[in-house]
């Protein structure tokens, strides 16, 4: 009788951890998005189409704290 | 083996005279004044019923797999509504009986029956009437009362059957006219099953031989067609000649059973442990529970079963012979044949032997109407073997009393 | 009741008993099959039966991610689903077709193809994303979902795009890595699942089981990448060759004081073949730096020796001829052979050198074996053993030829020089983290040898600042930045043997700034499709990446003279 009940609580569990998995996934994917859109690739390539700007040559860096 | 039917004790049915006291004259009729008793339940039958009822609800819980407690839960409930309606009848059957003509009953089955072709379909098959709590199988009701219908027609026609064979037009008219509205539902194993009992009646209450091989020549045609016609129970028979073949569609769920059956070993996996359970074995609740049960019991366990359904059918024949009244006699015969029978085609499916069909196991299946109309054919077994027992006369003129007053 | 004459009353009896004997044959058949069942074809049953059900969970393994040196991830498993359809138990095809063209976005033509084409069982579609999923999910349970069948899959993502990937390598959706870091370190990011049981339902759910339980023995990797200066590795990378159109190429950016690898870029890029450990050429003008420097610290020659250019046509031995066309002076010392990148003289120090010793010193720079790397496909290079050199052969070896390396070991040597003396343990993977804490340490910074001494370390940042100011390097000049390295333009051998003048690969390897150095990078273009030198293309590629990572790093300029305008004179 024992075995029975923990083959169904097995399964709930199984079911639960999916849904927790397939949240999982989602924030995930979300989270990849963010970074791609992070990226120095994409961060450069919008620069330089929406901003019109240029990468500076490190003369130009100020360095306000070490 | 001679006295394998004969176990059955006949009850003393002699008066009992209360011997005299002082002062008092001997009193002949007690029963009167006896406060009414409850009709003795056949003892040995009950056992065996309990037993079933009790397996058979350990055996739904194990074998739904998730909501196991709503299967039990329902099977509970359907069970002690049995119980109930058992213990009642076994009371109060006979009494019943003699205010509804069997007549009748065919009527309202067929009504039943009619009404379930109009409903909405389930799964496919108009099989069930939906009822909101359950869902009532009018074939189920049909079994129980289809064999009534015959035994009261045979009982008044005793004697006569083989000889005149137009007699026997009536039951199979009426027989055939349940087992076709049946078969429209559509369900091919219900009337076969009905139809194999039907036989056996006949044949028991005298009809000829003869007579049964051109009745049985007769709906051969008619299985062929119902087979045929409908693929996919020409799909089942062909699994279940060459199961692997049919491995995908048709035959998966036999091969899934024989999984089940072969991978019991001989004590099984243990109660709760069947796999095969897990949505792999379709219908493991209902049809197939067999196969759960050789898996979690094993063979041993199964072989026990089985015995028991012998000792069922051992019992339950032993009665009827025993029985004074030609009705009684056969209406015990009927439905004792009815529910083993509907066992051993159920087993048979399970492990192959016969093509898959849509019958349950007795007691063991989770249904609502198969518990309850199943407990109800044991009230009226109990019933009518009681009250062979009670003393309704004094003397008896049974002359297979005579013959066997040395037993 | 039955007459009393009626024959037929015994009768009943007797067919009752008949009757119930015939039936009890049927259990009898029955027992007897169950018995063959059980008996003899228990096992071969039981065991179909384990294999449908009992599944080891080889796809849902959690693969570990990859990570840079900063903690940007590089490389990671995402779970994704494939939707699939079982014919045979779709209820209602039109609806659930429909259903499925609109969630997932695919025409319904095309399943209706697959439909066709397909007996029973067909992915609908593939790699799904989550949010579709969670519309397909609630689905599977109604009817519309009958014969719907979502499966797990794994796939590697990189949000970084394919940069870094031939360093990174590919995974399979099995989650099993076939190349690169994926694959070196496949054990370390796999998840470790013993086989214990898991049951699994027809639908494919997981059903946990009592000896069920997930190790969390995965791994990340942090590689000592940084996908910054990665980025602008690769974007040099590909600037130099849109326009000289190499076969291949590659840079690599080492931290001198610790050896690691900042970043590997190829050209071509595919995942798992990283040019930096696995081409090998022969380097070229960019070796005269390990030979002069050996010899300088052997004392051989001393950094003002002129050296003869006899007439800039030295014949080495009979019929082998050196020519120098790019100068026309008679003797040049040290600094002005490296400025201009003199054979003559570059061949002349190392016979100076000798066979033995400079051997010595090119295998104590860790030529001719591989690092510890040893990434997948890494080679080890070439070095003939000293006895068998020649004395062109020791003469060709002062200027690049006769050796084969790999840019790793290179970048190494010019390391050494910039760190002042040391070869340093080159480190690509920076650390393991395991998913209970465990860390495990890979980078520690290693030296492990001294092969110069701290004078010639001196000397030689002298002379290559020379070559960079003065020299065939100025393309490779940082305003107000010190930079100090060398180009070099090889030929490489032709299939027929001899030298052809066509291929070549050119190449430049410095470091900056020089009193610190903090990146030492490397800059290979194997066959340019125009001739050039490395001081044209390759030196302007190391400026780009060095003025990137300058800036990435804010480090400030170690000349600031040089930024200061001129004072405008009225």
């Amino acid at each position: 009788m024992m075995r029975i009940e923990i083959n169904r609580s097995g399964r709930e569990i199984g079911q639960l951890q999916n849904e927790v998995d397939i949240k999982r996934a989602r924030n995930q994917y979300l989270e990849l998005e963010v970074i791609r859109l992070q990226s120095p690739q994409t961060v450069q390539q919008m620069a330089q189409e929406k901003l019109h700007l240029r990468r500076t040559p490190p003369q130009n860096v100020v360095i306000l704290e070490e | 083996m001679v006295k394998l039917f004969s176990k059955a004790k006949k009850q003393n049915t002699f008066a009992r005279r209360q011997p005299a006291l002082f002062g008092q004259p001997a009193r002949r009729n007690m029963r009167a004044e006896q406060p009414w008793q409850p009709l003795k339940i056949d003892k040995r039958l009950a056992f065996i019923v309990f037993a079933f009822i009790c397996f058979g609800l350990i055996f739904t819980y194990s074998s739904s797999a998730f909501d196991s407690t709503a299967y039990f839960k329902r099977q509970v409930i359907f069970d002690a509504l049995g119980i109930a309606a058992a213990l009642f009848l076994s009371q109060t059957y006979l009494p019943l009986q003699r205010i509804v003509k069997p007549l009748w009953l065919m009527y309202g089955t067929w009504a039943l029956l009619l009404i379930v072709l109009f409903t909405e379909p389930i799964a496919n098959v108009h099989r069930w009437i939906n009822l909101g709590f359950f869902n009532l199988q009018p074939s189920e009701v049909a079994k129980v009362t289809l064999v009534i219908y015959v035994a009261d027609y045979l009982n008044n026609v005793q004697g006569k059957l083989a000889k005149n064979w137009k007699l026997l037009i009536k039951p199979l008219v009426v027989s055939g006219i349940t087992f076709a509205l049946m078969m429209k539902a559509p369900d091919l194993g219900t009337p076969m099953l009905m139809g194999a009992v039907v036989v056996l009646m006949l044949f028991v209450a005298g009809a000829s031989l003869k007579h049964l091989a051109v009745l049985f020549a007769c709906t051969v045609p008619i299985i062929l067609y119902q087979l045929i016609f409908y693929t996919y129970r020409l799909e089942r028979l062909l699994s279940f000649l060459n199961p692997e073949a049919q491995a995908g569609g048709a035959g998966y769920q036999l091969m899934q059973s024989f999984l089940a059956v072969g991978s019991g070993g001989w004590f099984g996996k243990g109660l709760g442990n069947s796999e095969l359970k897990l949505e792999y074995l379709p219908a493991a609740h209902t049809d197939f529970i067999f196969s759960i049960m050789c898996e979690e019991i094993g063979l041993i366990g199964v072989l026990m079963v089985i015995f028991f359904f012998c000792w069922f059918l051992v019992r339950g024949v032993s009665l009827a012979r025993v029985s004074k009244n030609g009705f009684n006699s056969l209406v015990i015969f009927g439905l004792t044949m009815t529910v083993c029978i509907q066992a051993f085609f159920n087993m048979s499916m399970a492990i192959g032997l016969i093509p898959t069909k849509g019958i349950p196991l007795p007691f063991f299946s989770y249904g609502g109407s198969s518990v309850i109309m199943t407990l109800v054919m044991v009230g009226i077994i109990l019933n009518l073997a009681a009250s062979d027992a009670a003393p309704k006369t004094r003397r008896t003129d049974d002359f297979t009393d005579y013959k066997n007053r040395n037993r | 009741m039955f007459k009393q004459n009626s024959p037929f009353a015994y009768n009943a009896k007797a067919r009752m008993k008949l009757c119930g004997l015939l039936c009890l044959l049927a259990p009898l058949c029955i027992g007897v099959r169950l018995f063959y069942m059980q008996t003899f074809q228990h096992d071969e049953l039981a065991s179909k039966a384990e294999r449908a059900i009992y599944n080891f969970l080889d796809e849902d393994r959690i693969r570990g991610k990859i990570y840079d040196t900063n903690g940007h991830f590089l490389a990671e498993s995402v779970r994704t689903h494939s939707c699939g359809i079982s014919k045979r138990y779709v209820k209602d095809k039109k609806q659930t077709l429909d259903f499925l063209s609109e969630t997932l976005g695919v025409s319904r033509k095309d399943i209706e193809r697959k439909w066709n084409r397909n007996r029973n069982f067909f992915f609908v579609a593939k790699k799904i994303k989550p949010d579709v999923y969670m519309d397909i999910l609630p689905v599977l349970r109604t009817s519309l979902g009958q014969g719907l069948d979502l499966t797990p899959e794994y796939e590697r993502v990189h949000p970084y795009g394919d940069s870094a990937i031939d360093i990174l390598g590919a995974a399979n959706s099995k989650n099993y890595g076939l190349s690169g870091i994926e694959l070196m370190f496949n054990s370390e990011l796999s998840q470790e699942i013993s086989r214990r049981r898991a049951k699994r339902a027809r639908r494919g759910e997981l059903i946990y089981d009592r000896s069920l339980k997930e190790e969390r023995s995965v791994g990340s990797v942090y590689l000592t990448l940084d996908i910054l200066a990665q980025y602008y590795a690769e974007e040099a990378l590909a600037k130099a060759v849109k326009d000289y159109e190499p076969e291949h190429g590659l840079i690599i950016v080492q931290q001198p004081q610790t050896g690691r690898i900042l970043a590997a870029a190829s050209y071509p890029r595919k995942d798992g073949q990283s040019l930096p450990f696995q081409f090998t050429y022969e380097p070229g003008s960019t070796f005269k730096t390990i030979a002069i420097a050996s010899a300088l610290d052997a004392g051989v020659v001393t950094i003002n020796d002129p050296i003869d250019m006899s007439g800039r046509k030295w014949e080495i031995a009979r019929g082998v001829v050196v020519r120098d066309n790019q100068h026309d002076k008679e003797a040049l010392t040290i600094p002005e052979i490296m400025a201009v990148s003199s054979n003559i003289g570059a061949g002349k120090i190392a016979l100076e050198l000798g066979a033995k010793n400079l051997f010595y010193y090119i295998t104590a720079f860790g030529f001719g074996t591989k690092t510890d790397i040893n990434f997948s496909g890494e080679s080890k290079g070439y070095v003939p053993p000293y006895s068998k050199w020649t004395v062109v052969d020791t003469a060709t070896k002062g200027y690049g030829y006769g050796i084969a390396l790999t840019p790793i070991q290179l970048i190494g040597a010019y390391s050494a020089i910039a760190n002042g003396g040391y070869l340093m343990q080159p480190h690509l993977v920076d650390r393991i983290e395991y998913a209970d804490g465990r860390v495990q340490k890979k980078a520690d910074v290693r030296r492990i040898r001294r092969v110069l001494k701290p004078e010639t370390v001196q000397t030689m940042k002298k002379v290559l600042e020379h070559v960079v100011k003065e020299g065939s390097g100025k393309k490779a000049q940082i305003k107000g930045y010190s930079v100090a390295g060398k180009t070099g333009t090889a030929e490489k051998l032709s299939k027929e043997g001899g030298y052809a003048k066509r291929h070549h690969v050119v190449s430049f390897c410095g470091f900056t700034p020089i009193d610190d150095p903090r990146f030492t990078i490397l800059v290979v273009l194997d066959n340019p499709a125009k001739y050039t030198f490395g001081g044209t293309a390759a030196a302007p590629v190391f400026k780009e990446v060095a003025e990137g990572l300058l800036a990435m790093e804010g480090i400030a300029p170690d000349r600031p003279e040089e930024l200061q305008e001129p004072p405008k004179k009225k």
